[in-house]
């Protein structure tokens, strides 16, 4: 049930995102000067910001900013992850206590905090965000791959692979990396909400995408200083970053609850 | 025990010594000169030579690491750019106000976390706890970014039942805590049932029930006080969250803290002041984090002899 509910709501969220100039019932950037703070209508379904521009379809341009950032962010962080965790794990010795010193001490730093201050610093850019995300982000992953390879690494059916003289990289690449899917796909998940909720909490603050570029977090930030007049303006996108992380949350957490039941079994 | 903290407290050097060089390139990544980018277009060429002196950086890199360490380690961060004060005093005249924001938001977080985390225990896989979980699930889903707005507006705007912003007695302390209270709240219940659900099917509690002791005593006596290890430790890690995520709630509410003080340093390009607000805030996460692992140590000796 909350596998299908979690499910649903990510793919139509994609699905929106993906959609965005079709589905778009006016061009983000266009101002309606006229009507500023205009409630939601027929015509504007969720109302006009500041600027008189249409939320609607600010909130679903902003969609593909968030995910793109979250996925990027997510891929790549994994990836370094899995190649640090599997490398560490399966080598052990002095390579093990390098990456893993490594990776304590990049763990113990506070990601948002790092990523608001490169931003800060290098200027916000899409670029610049998620190399900043990056560059915490790969730490938990490589944790959890490492305790999976060292896990894995003892079971009977490694040992028979390296007592046919198979070759480590193989073994690692061929017969671990698929039995690692299930748990990397959780943390995965988990990970996009996570980052959407950096991002928009970066961008909120003006240091995640450029001005320009619409996005969930700026119109956010824009809006809370018309909540007596327009509320709308903050609601409209605070729930679409509500739903998308809860989306995430709930597929990625009963995803957890399906890999460790079958693992248990 | 002693080892072990002694241990620990070595691993906690070369985070620490990351930590303050990565906050000392901060200033040197700035695309451009930094000297320009802080007096604009009309400063004469005699005002950035000063700006320049004033931060050092007509120095040789080296010689700039060196100085910074060195001021360091006598409590010297140099001067904001635009109030010309002590970047330390200044930090240390916020500290107080996002120190009041963190405890209260945790305070809160552990009042609806904990007794609704055992209560869902209590009714484990019963309609109340399936509620409890969807509400958890939602409520980790709700960023402060958002809360905090969503609060002022029903509240204090629609309501008129707390102030909007500023600090001030405890009525202004109650909204931007519980914007940050509600999704680390929502966190610690599901840490909370968890850890209660697991010791609850342990032998030894089986054992007690079957000899006779309440469901009352069950919960609170041997449940509660076993799974306190691993609350304690979510609760650790949840303050150096909180802290870092202050900055956004203190923006909101115009809360007068380390977060605002590091925004509005952002906002004026006032380098020294960014740096010294991050170093601040990195340094007390990292030792929070490390009084976190010690007390979980503390409590469960097992960590001690494989970690």
């Amino acid at each position: 049930m909350m596998l299908r509910w979690g499910a649903g709501i990510v793919l139509t969220m994609l699905l929106v995102s993906g959609l965005a100039p079709w589905l778009a019932t006016q061009d983000p950037q266009v101002m309606n000067l006229q009507s500023q703070y205009a409630p939601p209508s027929a015509d504007h379904w969720f109302g006009l910001d500041e600027n008189g521009s249409d939320v609607f379809s600010k909130v679903i341009y902003g969609g593909r900013v968030s995910l793109l950032v979250a996925l990027s962010v997510v891929f790549c962080s994994a990836g370094v992850g899995l190649l640090l965790g599997s490398l560490a794990g399966y080598s052990g010795g002095v390579v093990d206590r390098v990456v893993m010193r490594l990776t304590d001490i990049v763990y113990a730093f506070p990601g948002f905090l790092l990523a608001l201050a490169l931003v800060a610093m290098l200027g916000p850019a899409l670029s610049h965000l998620i190399l900043a995300m990056c560059l915490t982000g790969w730490a938990s992953f490589a944790r959890l791959i490492r305790g999976e390879v060292l896990h894995l690494k003892e079971s009977e059916y490694i040992q028979a692979a390296r007592a046919l003289g198979a070759l480590p990289h193989i073994i690692v690449v061929k017969h671990i990396w698929p039995n690692l899917l299930g748990v990397l796909l959780v943390q995965m998940t988990l990970g996009i909400a996570g980052a959407i909720v950096t991002e928009s909490g970066l961008s909120f603050l003006g240091l995640g995408v450029p001005p320009t570029t619409p996005s969930w977090g700026s119109l956010l930030n824009s809006g809370r200083h018309f909540l007596m007049e327009a509320p709308h303006i903050s609601l409209f996108p605070g729930l679409a970053i509500v739903l998308l992380v809860f989306g995430f949350n709930l597929l990625g957490e009963s995803m957890r609850a399906r890999v460790t039941h079958s693992r248990d079994l | 025990m002693f080892g072990f903290i002694l241990n620990r407290l070595v691993s906690l050097i070369p985070i620490l010594f990351v930590v303050v060089t990565v906050v000392f390139f901060l200033i040197h990544i700035v695309p451009g000169n930094p000297v320009d980018i802080m007096l604009g277009d009309n400063a004469t060429a005699l005002n950035r030579q000063a700006l320049e002196a004033q931060l050092g950086l007509d120095k040789p890199l080296g010689q700039q690491y060196m100085d910074y360490l060195l001021g360091l380690v006598q409590g010297d961060l140099g001067q904001s750019i635009y109030k010309q004060q002590s970047v330390v005093k200044m930090i240390i005249r916020s500290f107080p106000a996002t120190l009041e924001l963190t405890l209260g938001s945790l305070f809160l977080s552990i009042l609806i976390g904990l007794p609704l985390g055992v209560l869902s225990a209590i009714k484990s896989h019963e309609k109340l706890d399936h509620v409890f979980s969807g509400l958890s699930m939602l409520g980790m889903s709700l960023p402060a970014y958002f809360l905090g707005p969503l609060l002022i507006w029903i509240f204090a705007l629609s309501l008129d039942l707390f102030p909007v912003s500023e600090r001030g007695g405890i009525g202004h302390l109650i909204l931007p805590s519980l914007s940050l209270a509600i999704p680390l709240g929502s966190v610690l219940l599901r840490m909370v049932r968890a850890s209660v659900m697991e010791v609850k099917s342990q032998d030894y509690i089986r054992t007690a029930r079957s000899k006779g002791l309440s469901w009352k005593g069950m919960y609170f006596k041997h449940a509660l006080k076993n799974a306190m290890i691993p609350i304690l430790t979510t609760v650790g890690l949840q303050l150096g969250a909180l802290l870092t995520g202050t900055v956004i709630t203190e923006t909101i509410f115009d809360w007068p803290g380390i977060g605002t003080l590091l925004f509005n340093s952002i906002q004026q390009r006032d380098y020294p002041l960014i740096q010294g607000c991050i170093l601040f805030v990195a340094v007390v996460y990292v030792l929070v984090n490390f009084i976190t692992d010690i007390a979980y140590s503390y409590f469960n000796p097992k960590v001690r002899i494989t970690g």
